[in-house]
């Protein structure tokens, strides 16, 4: 049986919060750090396409997790989930009830885990590109035993300057990460 | 040949397409699962800008029969998928002009045709013959394995006046007027200085594979399972200064992962992860991988 809901989108109540500038100073290094203000159109298109991927990815591992009885395979599912994440403080939209408040990612999981949920996604539409994230906009297809539901959501997808350590070196790059839906 | 063969034919070229992005799948469209046909539709809507559902897939691509053709505006994309401009177009290469005119030529004007086919024939032979007389064929080996390796795993270089300069793999076996001296690069083989004299023989030259850059390329293709020993292998084989560059498509953007997240996607190898393609590998003193430069396929 299939059931269309549209999700309630809230806000994001994410912990990250890229957006606030409180001084000259800010806005001048927020401006310097911003997309548009480092790539040009066809690089942004490549990393909206690269976000799509990201964010398919995270499904298909939610898949596997839902799926493994395997603990220490759980376990790298979730390194693997939590790595793609801009932090582990995101709340994400309760997929099972879309109205009520968002969750936590550890919340996420042991729903998805419980109710052995199964993930495919289409209609992927960047509909935003801000400052330091783009906006993704996709059809979430959620199978539970025999019942179809489907949503639509939205997520950020944050890219931004970041001084990685590779070992001993360090260098700056660009990183791309997904935040909440 | 009938319209529902003609459809048979164009469902395994949509199935080439299709494994074009996902060489992992493998089997008929039968097989197809339900993420695999999310997948297919994308990349109809990428490649045609149309769409097709995924009920229309259930009803007419999955079944290894079909009793009755589909819609023509819905063969019209599948067809334009398959790299064709409609369905007209891929059913003429099949059914070719009307039978009933082809059924009309005589049999003298066959004999004829016949006849003139083969004179062509001979004539084209003899050229290309002619033409490959001084090439040379050259056939890159694992030197343990003894498999033959892809050309495109290769670059070549031709070394003038201590200087690297990048040429085509096939241009080694064009004609050549005097031997060049060449190094061969690959992110999967030892480097190797040879000589390559011009000679009609099959040289073969032989590759030191680099192993650990082989368990790399191997890991990256795994399934889900033997993740543990994918895990204890993967802190072998990569260098703590490990650097992982991404490249994004068209080569504009790139990601970067050190040791940590390259190995953690690594244990749980993605389709992402899986079409990717290893284009420059590095390795440290101590034969641990130090960088890899990768591009998606």
């Amino acid at each position: 049986m299939v059931l269309s809901t549209t999700a309630i989108v809230a806000q994001s109540n994410s912990s990250v919060s890229q957006e606030k500038v409180t001084s000259t100073n800010d806005l001048k290094k927020s401006n310097v750090q911003s997309i548009s203000n480092n790539f040009n159109t066809l690089t942004i298109a490549s990393y909206q396409q690269q976000s799509q991927n990201k964010i398919k990815e995270f499904f298909e591992y939610l898949n596997e997790y839902a799926q493994t009885t395997d603990e220490a395979l759980s376990k790298e599912l979730e390194k693997v989930l939590l790595q793609s994440l801009q932090n582990e403080n995101l709340g994400f939209t309760n997929i099972l009830n879309p109205a009520a408040t968002k969750v936590s990612f550890a919340t996420l999981l042991e729903t998805v885990k419980k109710n052995n949920l199964r993930f495919s996604l289409f209609s992927f539409n960047t509909i935003k590109t801000q400052q330091s994230y783009f906006e993704c906009e996709y059809s979430l297809q959620i199978s539970q035993m025999d019942e179809v539901k489907q949503t639509k959501l939205t997520q950020k997808v944050y890219l931004y300057p970041y001084e990685k350590k590779f070992g001993q070196m360090q260098k700056q790059v660009w990183e791309l990460k997904l935040g909440d839906f | 040949m009938n319209e529902l063969d003609v459809f048979t034919l164009l469902k395994e070229e949509v199935k080439r397409t299709f494994q074009q992005k996902y060489p992992y799948f493998e089997g008929a469209l039968q097989q197809l699962s339900s993420q695999d046909i999310l997948n297919l539709i994308d990349d109809i809507q990428e490649k045609t800008k149309q769409t097709v559902s995924e009920k229309w897939v259930y009803t007419h691509l999955k079944p290894a029969t079909n009793a009755k053709l589909p819609r023509k505006d819905m063969l019209d994309i599948l067809a334009m998928y398959a790299g064709v401009e409609n369905w007209d177009a891929f059913k003429f290469q099949y059914q070719g002009r009307d039978a009933v005119s082809v059924a009309k030529v005589s049999k003298a004007y066959q004999k004829y045709f016949f006849f003139g086919l083969g004179i062509v024939m001979l004539i084209v032979m003899s050229v290309v013959l002619w033409n490959t007389k001084n090439n040379t064929k050259i056939q890159f080996q694992n030197s343990f394995s003894k498999d033959t390796i892809a050309k495109k795993e290769i670059k070549a270089y031709e070394i003038k006046a201590n200087n690297e300069t990048e040429i085509a793999v096939e241009a080694l076996e064009k004609p050549l007027a005097k031997p060049i001296k060449v190094v061969l690069k690959s992110p999967f083989y030892q480097s190797k200085t040879v000589v390559v004299t011009p000679t009609t023989a099959v040289q073969t030259i032989a590759l030191e594979p680099n192993d650990y850059a082989m368990m790399l390329k191997a890991f990256m293709k795994s399934d889900i399972k033997d993740w543990q020993t994918r895990k204890v292998q993967l802190q072998k084989i990569l260098s703590d200064d490990l650097e992982v560059m991404v490249m994004l498509k068209n080569d504009l953007g790139a990601e970067f992962f050190n040791k940590e997240e390259f190995a953690q996607k690594v244990i749980v190898p993605s389709t992402w992860l899986k079409q990717m393609t290893i284009v420059e590998l590095k390795t440290a003193t101590d034969h641990k991988i130090v960088f890899v430069r990768m591009t998606q396929d």
